[in-house]
């Protein structure tokens, strides 16, 4: 009976044995092969992309305007400056414009007038600047645009007095909604 | 007397197929949950910012006997806005083995694609984690979540014989 339950165990110890073996001399696939469902393992992840209203709006350059001269027999003539100064922007978002203002008016006889280069599709006009904002350009759409010009042009009435060394005025630009 | 015989048995079997019980892993190994990725700033004159995200780690055990390697893909239905992955992995010496591919720009309904490949089979090849880098991008002209609702991905990574 004891030899009997020995060969019994020994048989299965065999057995298993030769499955091992069996299972780890499984010839790997063929090119090509179809892969069987469990050779492969997923893992998901959710990833939400989300972009903001984006609009930045940045100027560059200071300007100085001197009007000095005239033409006898009619007014100074104008101060142009359309070098010294650059804007950029850039918007993700339609149907924006640009409003500026003076941070104080100029003195009597003094007035400055301000043209900005619009981004494409835009439109812009010459606006005179006082303290309430006014319209420089509208119709923005999406823009990511830099080095556009502005175009200033100081006028001096000739009744207006000299003023030294200049009054020191601050151009503000907003990008806001239209 | 029946019970010491299963048990024998039982052991046998066990130690006999044990190597096979550990079979191939493939899991997060940090992060792994939702990523929300902003893109919410600008210089003035230039392009928005991408946005970035790192905290996601994947960690692999290549038992498959044959190469391997982890592909992946996406389902973003309008998809308005661009997103890109690729698997940064640290550890090119003895761990971690394995071909890392060009970033990626995942695409609604897009074929798997090649992430890491070449995975050898052998230890201590076979086994490495890499970072996964995401990178959100939009340009102006693609406009804002405002108008086309945020993009939600389901990104599926395979891990497979090669």
């Amino acid at each position: 009976m004891r030899r009997i339950q020995a060969t019994y165990w020994l048989t299965f110890a065999w057995i298993a044995l030769f499955m091992r073996i069996s299972a780890a001399q499984t010839p790997p696939p063929l090119p090509g092969a179809i892969q069987l469902a469990a050779s492969t393992m997923t893992l998901s992840q959710s990833i939400t992309v989300s972009v903001q209203q984006i609009n930045e709006l940045s100027i560059s350059g200071d300007v100085n305007l001197v009007v000095t001269t005239s033409t006898p027999g009619s007014g100074l003539l104008p101060a142009v400056d359309g070098a010294s100064a650059t804007y950029s922007l850039t918007t993700n978002d339609q149907g924006k414009k640009i409003v500026g203002s003076l941070d104080a008016s100029f003195s009597p006889g003094i007035s400055l007038f301000l043209l900005l280069e619009g981004p494409l599709g835009s439109t812009s006009s010459q606006q005179l600047l006082s303290a309430s904002p006014i319209d420089l350009v509208t119709a923005i759409g999406y823009s990511a645009e830099s080095d556009l010009t502005l175009t200033y042009t100081a006028n001096a009435t000739v009744d207006a007095a000299p003023n030294g060394a200049g009054e020191f005025r601050t151009v503000t630009l907003t990008l806001m909604d239209n | 007397m029946n019970h010491l015989r299963y048990s024998t048995l039982l052991l046998i079997l066990f130690v006999a197929f044990r190597q096979d019980a550990l079979a191939q892993e493939f899991r997060f190994n940090a992060g792994g949950g939702p990523i929300t990725l902003a893109v919410q700033s600008a210089i003035a004159g230039s392009e928005p910012t991408d946005a970035t995200d790192s905290s996601t780690q994947l960690y692999w055990d290549a038992n498959f006997g044959v190469p391997t390697k982890i592909t992946v893909s996406t389902v973003s239905i309008n998809q308005s806005f661009r997103l890109y992955v690729r698997l940064n992995v640290p550890s090119q010496g003895l761990g971690g083995q394995g071909i890392v591919q060009p970033e990626i720009e995942l695409i609604h309904n897009m074929a798997d694609t090649d992430l890491f490949t070449d995975i050898p089979s052998t230890l201590p090849g076979r086994q490495g984690f890499g970072t996964l880098i995401y990178r959100a991008a939009a340009t102006v002209a693609e406009g804002n979540s405002n108008e086309h609702l945020d993009d939600v991905h389901i990104v599926t990574y395979t891990f497979l014989a090669q």
